[in-house]
């Protein structure tokens, strides 16, 4: 098949171009300003802390039952509960816009928020 | 272009509309076909592009009026059959994007069909992303570029040695005889 020198260099050039993309949004994107941690309880905000800052607490949910959640490094984690089958623990911890973790006894929701994920884009799935 | 170009278009050839109307039938088949498929990678907008395929395909058999006209109606009437009015935003920003890209450098000398090709992934994927970020107001979405440049680069590959074999066995004057 045909192929010409122009082609490897631009294919290099792309490839160049995407890593060194990919790498300066990663410096940039490092910063979890602007994202934060949402805390409901049976559908009404209970609390907000920023993502930014490390911090523990507790979150009383419904018939008495209760959370302890730490925020380490920009992202969350259920740490303990005191329900019988503990979901929410075993849930892999939250950082990302939009990701949540779930207690449905305690009916607690936590919830990143902030800039808009990647995720939630109504994109174009047929004649792309 | 082929020299019998002007010859062409000062004459209707019913027979030409017609191997257009079977590109343009192909294309949509090709991007309904695609559609099926389940998504590999799971990451939106990373698509093959095979429809992609018939824009170079008429690009190299006839010129740049006649794939406009093939691409603008593959993407109307793919978005009204199976799409929405978004999608048909989306994929004209793309397709017109893309389509500028490999019509001008379809016959700059360094590029072989694949090279062409793959400016025409990239710029699609790009004139995609720009679309995008502007419905929905945000520059976060300029962290999705690398995917996209590394997508359009493997999906512009693929699509251009596909229409490089398919024109190695499909010459301009074998289209001519289809309707001569």
């Amino acid at each position: 098949m045909e192929r010409k020198r122009g082609d490897l260099i631009l294919i290099a050039a792309t490839a160049l171009a995407a890593l060194v993309w990919f790498l300066g949004g990663r410096l940039l994107s490092g910063d979890v300003n602007g994202k934060y941690l949402q805390v409901s309880v049976d559908g009404a905000l209970y609390a907000v802390y920023p993502l930014a800052e490390d911090r523990s607490f507790d979150v009383e949910g419904v018939s008495g039952h209760h959370l302890s959640v730490s925020i380490v490094s920009g992202s969350a984690d259920v740490t303990d509960a005191d329900c019988p089958d503990r979901l929410c623990v075993y849930q892999k911890r939250i950082e990302n816009t939009g990701e949540s973790i779930v207690c449905l006894p305690g009916r607690i929701i936590l919830e990143i928020t902030g800039p808009e994920s990647l995720e939630n884009l109504d994109y174009d799935g047929i004649s792309w | 272009m082929t020299e019998s170009h002007g010859e062409e278009r000062r004459s209707f050839r019913p027979g030409k509309t017609a191997v257009l109307g079977l590109l343009l039938g192909v294309a949509l088949i090709l991007g309904y076909i695609e559609a099926l498929l389940p998504p590999f990678t799971g990451i939106p907008g990373v698509k093959l592009g095979l429809a992609n395929i018939v824009t170079l395909l008429t690009l190299k058999l006839y010129g740049r009026k006649e794939a406009l006209m093939v691409l603008i109606s593959r993407i109307l009437l793919s978005g009204l059959l199976f799409g929405s009015l978004y999608s048909i935003l989306y994929s004209l920003a793309g397709g017109l994007f893309a389509f500028f890209l490999i019509a001008f450098f379809l016959h700059y000398p360094k590029f072989s069909l694949i090279g062409v090709s793959v400016l025409g992934a990239i710029g699609h994927n790009m004139g995609q992303l720009i679309v995008a970020m502007l419905t929905v107001k945000t520059l976060k979405l300029v962290y999705y570029g690398p995917v996209l440049l590394i997508s359009g680069l493997l999906t512009g590959i693929l699509t251009g040695m596909l229409a490089a074999l398919i024109l190695k066995h499909l010459r301009a004057e074998d289209a001519d005889r289809l309707y001569k």
